[in-house]
């Protein structure tokens, strides 16, 4: 037989389809295009609001504050109540309860923030928290999903993003944190898979690029510093989503098509994959969050096992890289929701407080060193980078 | 303005089905399909205005699809294991007739499912579309080159996933 007879199967094939009305359906996904493309529009620059300042937080190790309901009277909470369009600074405000005079000071680092998935354009700051300083508003991206696709600097001073333009280009853009010395470094990048990420020296940008007519392409590593933002593509052209480097730069892990994690080294060369992440597709987009300083565990989302409803948040988990093992966080029967690992290898975890958050600096032995409240503006956005 | 959405829901509606056929076979699921052909109206939507005149609302509609297709990662992946309900096969025929014939769609549909969506895109468009290289190659904006070079290799990786299909597909490569 021929190519006659694929012909025929194919066509047979197609007969299983059953044909739907989908003219209401059209609509509504038309009108959610048109806000996207309105507030990508409206935005004509990036709002610039407020300079980031850093506030060392002293708290008392080991004796930190009863974990308190996130939405406690908070002296930062107003800060970020009322959007407003002046720039202004508010890292002025008093530490919080928890600290000590007369304690060693322990560095939670910075926090950055942004939207969950789903908020709507209003929302759409990036917002910074230091433990016991106030929450800063950034810069606003012009459309929600930017900040969901944000990657921010591991020095914390530029944020790097994909949007889509108004001439219907997807393109990679950097700025400081507050919005100023917006740049565009590349032109059709890919937006949904692999969001921008820095290399651990902040110079080199990971990227997809993305062709109008075939869609995603290969992966490439983009020199910031470069009058040309020369691009240097990985070989590899079965590389994953979502990439996360390890902050002594040796390994990027992804999500692979199979729903798990493969970790690679720098210049994209498969090193292995994870094993022990459950059956196929248990792992979305999205699901890694942190690499420890040398890649050995790994931070991700998961459903919530105690749950039935697959709309619950999610729960933040470590595992080690190399048997895939679970390992155990200090969260004293509360539900992790974030964690992230910094480059000295503790971890910031965002765990469930009353109706809000608390967060905890662990150590890399998993004791816990400190815990602070959240403040209660910050219970609807979440965890998008700690740095320092 | 309301002339033209009536306009666009006569698009829609009679547009559909056969839409969604060759989406089913881009993607191999009923609610993928759906979803494809959603996304692709609403888009042509968006530029209907400029589109409904020019006779070319159906191919930018088909256009957009095959690209968004290709965008692999912005779905999920299909699974490889077949639903346990099939629609009867057309036709008359004996029993064992209608098993085999099921059993061969049955194949081709996994098979499918395991070529690049580049390759299911080439594959659908030159043997279920009949498109012609020209024409392929315009829809996917790639040259006529890449589709001859994709449709070899989308029937090479048919007869090696399957090899049960490989002697009903002796393919002769045909050209137009």
């Amino acid at each position: 037989m021929n190519d006659q007879r694929l012909r025929l199967d194919l066509t047979a094939l197609a007969d299983e389809v059953t044909s739907v009305d989908l003219r209401d359906r059209t609509l509504r996904t038309s009108r959610r295009l048109g806000i996207q493309r309105a507030v990508a529009t409206s935005a004509a620059a990036l709002v610039l609001i407020a300079a980031a300042t850093s506030t060392a937080f002293a708290i008392r190790p080991n004796q930190s504050p009863t974990p308190l309901p996130a939405d406690t009277p908070s002296v930062t909470a107003s800060s970020t109540q009322s959007p407003s369009p002046t720039p202004s600074a508010s890292a002025d405000a008093p530490p919080s309860s928890g600290s000590g005079t007369n304690a060693p000071a322990v560095h939670f680092g910075k926090l950055f923030y942004g939207p969950a998935s789903g908020v709507e354009a209003k929302n759409a700051n990036l917002r910074s928290w230091s433990p016991g300083g106030s929450v800063v508003r950034l810069a606003a991206l012009p459309e929600p999903t930017a900040l969901i696709r944000a990657g921010i600097s591991p020095d914390g001073h530029r944020v790097a993003w994909v949007q889509i333009d108004v001439d219907g280009g997807s393109n990679l853009y950097t700025a400081n944190v507050d919005g100023s010395d917006r740049q565009q470094v590349r032109k059709e990048v890919e937006q949904t898979c692999v969001y921008p990420v820095w290399s651990p020296d902040g110079r080199y940008l990971l990227f997809r690029e993305w062709d109008a007519t075939v869609g995603p392409g290969r992966v490439g590593v983009l020199d910031t510093h470069s009058a040309k933002k020369t691009v240097r593509w990985w070989a590899n052209d079965r590389a994953g989503c979502n990439a996360r480097w390890s902050s002594d730069g040796k390994i990027i892990a992804m999500i692979n098509a199979d729903g798990g994690v493969t970790l690679f080294d720098s210049s994209g060369n498969r090193k292995r994959d994870m094993p022990g992440l459950g059956t196929r597709g248990t792992w979305g987009n999205g699901d890694v969050v942190s690499l420890s300083p040398n890649g050995d565990r790994i931070a991700l989302y998961r459903s919530d096992p105690s749950s039935e409803d697959a709309t619950d948040p999610k729960v933040g988990v470590v595992r080690d890289t190399r048997t895939g093992e679970e390992i155990r966080l200090p969260l004293e029967g509360r539900k992790s929701r974030q964690v992230y690992f910094r480059t000295d290898g503790s971890m910031i975890v965002r765990v469930q407080a009353g109706s809000g958050y608390a967060v905890l600096l662990v150590d890399e032995d998993g004791k816990k060193i400190a815990e602070t409240p959240e403040p209660a503006s910050l219970k609807d956005i979440r965890i998008l980078a700690v740095v320092g | 303005m309301d002339n033209l959405l009536s306009e666009f829901d006569s698009f829609v509606r009679t547009r559909t089905p056969a839409l969604l056929r060759s989406a089913y076979l881009l993607t191999g699921d009923q609610h993928l399909a759906e979803d494809l052909v959603q996304s692709a109206l609403a888009r042509t939507h968006r530029s209907w205005s400029r589109l409904h005149h020019s006779g070319n609302a159906e191919a930018y509609t088909r256009k957009t699809m095959y690209h968004l297709q290709v965008s692999w990662w912005r779905r999920r992946r299909v699974p490889e294991s077949m639903p346990g309900d099939l629609p009867e096969p057309r036709g008359g025929g004996s029993a064992s007739d209608h098993a085999h014939q099921t059993s061969l769609r049955l194949t081709l549909r996994a098979a499918l499912v395991k070529l690049s969506p580049k390759q299911r895109a080439v594959l659908v468009l030159r043997f279920f579309e009949d498109r012609t290289e020209l024409e392929a190659a315009e829809l996917l904006g790639v040259t006529v080159g890449t589709v001859k070079s994709q449709t070899a290799k989308s029937l090479a990786r048919l007869r090696t996933v399957a090899p049960e299909l490989a002697e009903l597909y002796v393919l002769e490569g045909s050209t137009r």
